[in-house]
């Protein structure tokens, strides 16, 4: 199947060169952040920078603008964009490039637009300070923008405010104003990490679908080597402010050079075949007679000020064997994560049953409840949201035994030091501030926390969404450790099907608080009988070069 | 073993940050002239408060009736006043009853806006509207006006002035405190408290109120310089300390009588007052920018 990856190495002397970074030197703070970078980007092709955080991929594109963050400075090398060097031009200068030459699509769409002000306003900004249109013609010209950008009813949506709109369409008004001036170079910084599968892929065939009609290039900044795969004709590979490798997207993926590239290929989970665990059994139809946990008519209704009530939850039902793992699969506002959240007694239940053990966990409350807590435990999204900011590590792994007073106080400090080993963190964590871990092992205290009151059920709220994909991959294999070491059972909650491929025996997928299919894992990934759920599969980032380029598994 | 040997080296690491952080104070003083100034007025102040004999020239209540209506001189700086007490003496020996009186009600108020506020904020609901409702009330009346109908209330004297301060002062407070109260509880942590079995008193108590005192820590020493100010209004009415005690107010309402003849009596003590509130200021508003 013919698409745009096809282009091989372009040689330079057919197109025409557009941006040259050469050596370029980032400091933040007389840090070095950026060493010699040095890529360049013909007239209208895409080219993907990938790399984990802290890889200087966003850095490069802010030094690209000249919008470095506070501390940070160029001290050295060059950036020519068509000829000239944008180091050295004035600030004046750089805001006449700026919006004109080069337009930005920035990575959140929740944060990037004004509260304040009027779509039409906000995009005819970019109009009235490099055009001479007049206040009419410019608001033409955004409903025409908005238009190409993919929103159905331009002109309704011009007259409206952001939080009127939601994060796939505030993207689009993001982009249409960053094509308003037919930029030649269009950045763009992560503009879908923030969104649903199905929306991230709209956008980019968006982003692919401007670009191609404006002629312009893309810069395409990205963690998920999936999305870079499937969109760019080359790839750039940064860690820690140098470029380890560059090449075409195929040769990148099949063939990569650097270590650092074949280890972040091995942990894309788009791109990785194997699971994790084991499904043998499940074949077998040998499941116990009776499950862990029973789940049955589920339901949650929130009150939503001045309207309608929403049925976040509808009806749910469903059983995991002990020592299985269930997915649920949706997108945002599917009722996942209501799901989660009442089945560990976080949210109230309106309607429904959940039985822990043959025991009914759903009706009781108060100190029997608290009592009960220890049975059930939660991994959270954010790990940098889930500890207490204040507390040392020791204190808060410490906390949950001394509530429940699992071991006598004597013996407590020991078996911290135990579940930091369980998580292989050293024992010298336990003097240690969440502020002074990274994200993934925050995740693993979180986990360690969880499991220190030996609980039966794990359920994990995207516990890997947060993190750098080669820190995911590791997230998870001690998730599947843990799970055969200690028979756990757990509730998976995610919006990314290529995780849930890895680790779960079974999948609901869930739309609209309401379970679409329901299957093991194979049957759902290769005979989906549900359209809703083809559309995700097809959304998967790294599914085009998958089906072209790797020989099936 | 490496137990100690890691503890040992957290507390190395913690001195190496008190020196870093001492460092850097500094540093920030010397940038900014007006803050230094005003944090060596705010010294000056309190080492009168802590050691006055040490640093006033003359005993506050000792009567030299020759030396009568002095204006400022070198023997005394701020002149003497009706009965010939020395006027600087008496406002470095006022100091410590006038700083206490607004400590205690500083205290007050943040004790009991905190307890409020905390309590309003977590549980929410029906008690969230009552208690801030009454909260509303306390705010609508001006702070002189309230701790003045307090103080007549409850009594004349300087303990009964701290306690009308601190009252009035409670509203603020309880307001801010329950913002941040909001504003923490939704945090993911008080949701992992919770479903890890913790009871509500036990996240408000080690949770939430360390997570959420350091704005209202910032507020109360704004609030201080507010509080000297109504504490010396208080007593220039005469509800706080009788005579002859030394005490800030009171020295300014003692001075009323012969402003005409004598502009000494009212304005050094009066300027006194201002520049420890203005200093007080400026410093809290260092704290309130960084936190």
């Amino acid at each position: 199947m013919p698409t745009q990856i096809i282009t091989e190495e372009l040689p330079g002397a057919k197109s025409q060169r557009l941006l040259d970074i050469r050596d370029l030197r980032v400091a933040y703070n007389n840090v070095e952040a950026l060493h010699d970078v040095s890529l360049d980007v013909m007239a209208g092709e895409t080219v993907a920078i990938v790399g984990e955080s802290g890889s200087g991929k966003s850095t490069t594109a802010q030094a690209i603008i000249s919008l470095l963050t506070r501390g940070g400075k160029v001290t050295g090398g060059e950036i020519l964009f068509a000829g000239t060097d944008l180091t050295t031009v004035s600030t004046k200068e750089m805001r006449g490039i700026r919006g004109r030459s080069i337009g930005l699509i920035p990575q959140d769409p929740m944060l990037s637009l004004n509260a304040v002000k009027r779509i039409t306003d906000q995009v005819s900004e970019v109009l009235r300070i490099h055009t001479p249109l007049n206040a009419k013609q410019r608001h033409e010209r955004v409903v025409e923008l908005l238009a190409d950008a993919g929103l159905r009813d331009p002109e309704i949506v011009a007259g409206q405010y952001p939080f009127q709109l939601s994060g796939g369409m505030r993207q689009r008004v993001l982009i249409a104003s960053a094509i308003a001036c037919n930029p030649r170079l269009i950045i763009a910084d992560e503009p879908t990490s923030a969104l649903d599968v199905t929306v991230q892929r709209q956008i980019l065939d968006r982003i692919e679908r401007v670009s191609a009609e404006h002629g312009a290039a893309v810069i395409l900044i990205t963690h998920d080597l999936g999305v870079a795969a499937d969109r760019a004709n080359r790839i750039v590979v940064m860690n820690k402010g140098e470029v380890v490798e560059r090449g075409s997207a195929r040769q990148i993926l099949t063939q990569p050079q650097a270590d650092y590239t074949k280890r972040l290929v091995a942990a894309a989970p788009s791109m990785k075949s194997l699971s994790l665990i084991d499904h043998d059994e499940d074949e077998a139809g040998i499941s116990p007679p009776e499950p862990l946990v029973s789940v049955q008519g589920l339901r949650k209704t929130f009150q939503r000020p001045g309207g309608e009530p929403l049925t976040a939850v509808d009806d749910m039902s469903f059983a995991i064997p002990a020592g299985k793992t269930l997915a649920i699969v949706g997108e945002s506002g599917s009722g996942k994560s209501t799901t989660a959240r009442m089945m560990v007694r976080l949210e109230d239940i309106d309607e429904g049953v959940i039985r822990l053990g043959g025991e009914v966990i759903s009706a009781v409350s108060g100190a029997k409840l608290r009592r009960m807590r220890k049975r059930f435990q939660m991994v959270y999204q954010d790990p940098f949201g889930s500890l207490n900011p204040r507390w040392t590590i020791g204190g808060i792994l410490e906390e949950p035994l001394r509530l429940h007073n699992i071991v006598p106080r004597s013996q407590r400090r020991a078996r911290v030091r135990e579940l930091l080993e369980l998580v292989s963190l050293p024992a010298s964590f336990e003097f240690r501030r969440p502020r002074q871990l990274s994200g993934g092992q925050r995740q693993r205290v979180a986990i360690a926390r969880a499991l220190s009151v030996e609980p039966e059920l794990v359920v994990c709220d995207e516990p890997v969404s947060a993190l750098d994909v080669s820190v995911q991959a590791q997230i998870l294999e001690l998730l599947v450790r843990l799970q055969e070491e200690r028979g756990l059972t757990y509730l998976f909650i995610s919006h990314d099907l290529a995780v849930v491929r890895q680790i779960a025996h079974n999948v609901i997928i869930m739309q609209k608080g309401q379970v679409v299919e329901r299957g093991n894992t194979s049957e759902i990934f290769d005979n989906p009988r549900e359209e809703y759920t083809k559309e995700l599969l097809a959304a998967i980032p790294g599914s085009r070069i998958e089906q072209e380029t790797l020989p099936h598994f | 073993m490496t137990a100690v040997a890691n503890f040992s080296k957290s507390q190395s690491d913690d001195a190496n940050a008190l020196t870093g952080r001492l460092k850097k104070v500094l540093k920030t003083l010397l940038v900014q002239p007006g803050l230094l100034l005003a944090s060596i007025v705010i010294v000056v102040i309190l080492s009168w408060a802590i050691v006055p004999d040490v640093l006033a020239p003359y005993d506050p209540l000792r009567a030299e009736t020759q030396d009568a209506l002095q204006p400022p001189s070198l023997a005394h700086p701020f002149g003497t006043d009706e009965v010939g007490r020395d006027l600087f003496s008496r406002v470095v020996h006022g100091t410590g009853l006038s700083l206490l009186t607004t400590v205690v009600a500083v205290v007050i108020g943040l004790i009991g806006g905190s307890l409020l506020g905390a309590v309003a904020g977590y549980v929410g609901g029906a008690l969230d509207t009552t208690i801030m409702r009454i909260i509303d009330v306390l705010l609508s009346i001006p702070l002189l006006l309230m701790a003045m109908a307090l103080v007549t209330a409850i009594g004349f004297g300087p303990v009964q002035l701290s306690v009308a301060v601190g009252i009035a002062l409670i509203g603020v407070t309880a307001r801010v405190m329950r913002a941040e109260t909001m504003r923490v509880s939704k945090s993911l942590f008080i949701d992992a408290e919770r479903s890890v079995g913790a009871s509500t008193g036990y996240i408000l108590l080690r949770h939430i109120l360390p997570n959420a005192m350091g704005p209202v820590l910032v507020l109360s020493i704004i609030e201080f310089g507010q509080a000297i100010l109504t504490i010396a209004a208080l007593s220039f009415l005469g509800f706080g300390t009788p005579p002859p005690t030394p005490e800030w107010g009171q020295l300014v309402a003692s001075g009323q009588g012969y402003i005409a003849s004598s502009w000494w009596m009212v304005t050094l003590p009066g300027l006194v007052i201002a520049l420890f509130v203005v200093s007080v200021n400026r410093v809290a508003r260092e704290f309130e920018r960084r936190d």
